[in-house]
């Protein structure tokens, strides 16, 4: 009957199927070896935080922390060689982005 | 005058360099038919028509280009035009945004409901070049 609570509620959905996505890109991302499945795999993964990072004032208006924004921040560095090089700062990198999924999908509950 | 209608689908994040920023409008609707359509009939303008197939991608494309008027179609799978100009009304960021909610049949029960969803203007199916292109004016979207 209201439709910005109906309209909420469908972003939201369509938010959790974002992050499941981008969840399972980072997956494959992992593993796979060939450049170019790999490249694919990390412009999924851009495409997703974007879209997560431009729909967050709808779904978390409450929240100043840009989560999303940061999200999308770690998935791009994630193409930096250095990261790529470095075993140790891609671990710290992609424990990042677990850490921002996970309090992105806290927001989905509220 | 040479016309030249510039189109970019939100969908394949296209990223596009704006000539004027008063004439770009965003048009999304679930029905491909309809996208095509609609820019066959600015095919001749100048408009800067940005076109989206999925309510959210359009929300991401609105978000990010900020065109002065959007058109949405009232009845999409995903979430109606009624329900997508209340969540884009909820934002200060989208006062100034001129939605046409574009309806299939003239109904005043549909009009209320695009009224109600925050001051927008209603377009009826079928509609052509001129119709378009006099809402689009009316609206803000000035030609050059």
């Amino acid at each position: 009957m209201n439709p910005l609570l109906e309209a909420q509620r469908s972003l939201l959905a369509y938010c959790r199927e974002l992050t499941l996505m981008l969840k399972q890109s980072l997956l494959a991302y992992f593993s796979v070896s060939p450049p170019q499945e790999k490249k694919d795999y990390f412009d999924e993964l851009k495409k997703y935080s974007e879209e997560l990072d431009l729909l967050e004032a709808f779904y978390d208006s409450e929240n100043d922390m840009a989560l999303a924004k940061q999200l999308h921040n770690q998935c791009v560095l994630l193409g930096n060689e250095h990261f790529q090089d470095n075993e140790e700062d891609q671990l710290r990198l992609l424990a990042k982005i677990f850490q921002l999924l996970a309090q992105i999908s806290a927001t989905f509950q509220r | 005058m040479e016309y030249a209608m510039k189109t970019s689908e939100c969908k394949h994040n296209v990223t596009t360099q704006f000539e004027a920023q008063s004439r770009r409008l965003l048009y999304i609707d679930d029905n491909p038919l309809v996208l095509e359509t609609v820019k066959q009939l600015l095919s001749k303008t100048d408009y800067h028509l940005l076109i989206s197939d999925d309510p959210f991608k359009g929300l991401c494309c609105l978000v990010k280009n900020k065109p002065p008027t959007l058109f949405i179609d009232a009845n999409m799978g995903k979430i109606n035009g009624f329900q997508f100009c209340a969540l884009i009304r909820a934002q200060k960021q989208f006062q100034y945004l001129s939605v046409i909610i574009v309806l299939e049949f003239s109904n005043i029960i549909e009009q209320a409901k695009a009224r109600a969803a925050g001051d927008s203007t209603v377009l009826i199916k079928p509609f052509g070049r001129a119709e378009l292109v006099a809402l689009c004016e009316k609206t803000g979207i000035r030609a050059a």
